[in-house]
C-alpha cells in the first residue's frame, strides 16, 4: 500500500453521523434565527422525497443525484430520511417506468399543516407538477403520535411530458396553512420543513 | 438554481461530520459541524447563489478548526506513539498508519489542511482553494510537496508506489 492509499484507508471506518445526530445539529444550527425571530418553527424536516428517492434509487438501479451540483448523493440518500415523518412508501412500475409513487407524511408539530410538492425537470428546470393540499388533522394531544397526516400518490403520467428518461427533482414542503406563503421552498422560508431528492424517472 | 439552506445542510452534513470526525472525533466533530452550520444558516440571505456551497462550508470548518490544530497534532502524536488511535474504533491499527499518523502530526498545519481536503474530504484543488482563499496554484504545489514529504517518509526507497 502506498502513502496516498495508506492516508485514503486511515480512519476510513469512521461512519456518517446518525439519524439522530443530523437531526439534533440541524436543529441546533438553525435555531438562532427562530429564536430572533419569536415565529413558529418546524424543526422536524420533511424528506417526502428522500425516502422516494431511496427507494427509486434501489428500484430502478439508478443514482440519486443532487439537482444542484450534479454530484451522486447516495449516502446522502440514506442520511435524508434522519427526518422522516415518511412511511408507506410504495413504487410502481411500467417496465423500466415510474407509473406511481405512494407514501405518507406524518409531520409531529404543525396542526392544520399544508403539504406543499414540486416536481421539476432538472435538465431546463421546467415545473412539471406543483400541489398543494392540506394535511389531515389528527387533533391529537401526545407528543409521540403525529398531528398532521397526508397519504397520497402521485403519478408521472399526470405530470408535463409524463415519465420521461431524464433526472427529476421532487420538491417538498410542510407549512402552517395559516401562514400565507406565496413560495414555501423559498431557500429563505424558516417557517416550513424542506427536503428535497432527485430520480430518473425512465431509466429504461 | 440556488441552493436553499436544507438542500445544503441535506447534501453536505454527513460527509463534512465525517470528515471532521476522521480529523477530530465524533464528539468534536458534533460541535464544529453544528458551528460550520449555525455560521451558514446566519449568513445564508449573503451567499451569492453563483458561489459553490461546498467549498464555502468547508471554509467555515477549516477557520474554525484554526484553533485546534494543535489538539489535533497532539491526537495524531498520541496514536503514534501508544497505537490507540483516540478517533478510531478500529481495535488494531498497522504499525504503517502509526507511522503516518506521526508524519501527519509533523506536518504544518496549512499542509495537513490541504492534504486532508484532497483525501479525506474528496475536494477537488479549484474548491480547496476556494475553500482556504488561495489559489488554485498554491494548492496544487503545497498538496505535490505534501504528499512527497509523506511518500519519502512512508515509502522506504526503492520502493515505488503501485
Amino acid at each position: 500500500m502506498n502513502s496516498d492509499e495508506l492516508l485514503t484507508s486511515l480512519r476510513s471506518e469512521v461512519a456518517l453521523p446518525d439519524d439522530a445526530t443530523a437531526q439534533r445539529l440541524y436543529a441546533q444550527a438553525t435555531s438562532e434565527r427562530r429564536l430572533l425571530r419569536g415565529r413558529f418553527v418546524i424543526v422536524i424536516a420533511l424528506v417526502v422525497t428522500a425516502a422516494i428517492a431511496g427507494v427509486l434509487s434501489t428500484a430502478l438501479d439508478s443514482q440519486t443525484t443532487h439537482p444542484a451540483r450534479g454530484q451522486t448523493t447516495q449516502q446522502v440518500g440514506g442520511h435524508l430520511r434522519l427526518f422522516v415523518p415518511v412511511t408507506d412508501v410504495n413504487i410502481t412500475r411500467s417496465g423500466h417506468a415510474v407509473t406511481s409513487i405512494s407514501f405518507t407524511v406524518r409531520d409531529a408539530n404543525i396542526p392544520d399543516a399544508m403539504l406543499a410538492i414540486q416536481v421539476l425537470k432538472k435538465d431546463d428546470g421546467q415545473i412539471v407538477f406543483e400541489e398543494r393540499v392540506p394535511m389531515m388533522n389528527t387533533g391529537s394531544t401526545d407528543p409521540d403520535t403525529p398531528v398532521s397526516v397526508w397519504s397520497g400518490t402521485l403519478s408521472p403520467s399526470d405530470w408535463t411530458g409524463g415519465c420521461q428518461d431524464a433526472e427529476y427533482m421532487i420538491n417538498a414542503a410542510v407549512y402552517p396553512a395559516g401562514l400565507a406563503i406565496d413560495d414555501p421552498f423559498k431557500s429563505t422560508m424558516t417557517d416550513r420543513s424542506y427536503n428535497f431528492a432527485s430520480f430518473t424517472c425512465n431509466g429504461g | 438554481m440556488g441552493h436553499s439552506f436544507d438542500e445544503a445542510f441535506a447534501a453536505e452534513f454527513a460527509p463534512l461530520h465525517r470528515y471532521l470526525a476522521r480529523r477530530v472525533g465524533a464528539a468534536a466533530a458534533d460541535e464544529f459541524a453544528a458551528e460550520t452550520f449555525t455560521v451558514a444558516f446566519r449568513n445564508w440571505e449573503r451567499l451569492d447563489p453563483e458561489r459553490p456551497v461546498r467549498p464555502w462550508l468547508y471554509g467555515i470548518a477549516a477557520n474554525l478548526m484554526r484553533h485546534h490544530w494543535r489538539k489535533e497534532r497532539r491526537m495524531l502524536r498520541a496514536y503514534a506513539r501508544t497505537g490507540v488511535d483516540p478517533v478510531s474504533t478500529e481495535d488494531t491499527p498497522a504499525e504503517d498508519t502509526r507511522e503516518l499518523a506521526a508524519a501527519l502530526a509533523e506536518l504544518r498545519r496549512d499542509e495537513r489542511e490541504i492534504l486532508l481536503l484532497h483525501a479525506w474530504a474528496e475536494l477537488t484543488d479549484t474548491e480547496i482553494a476556494a475553500a482556504l482563499g488561495i489559489p488554485a496554484g498554491t494548492v496544487k504545489s503545497r498538496l505535490s510537496r505534501t504528499r512527497e514529504k509523506l511518500r519519502n517518509r512512508l515509502e522506504p526507497v526503492g520502493q515505488e508506489a503501485v
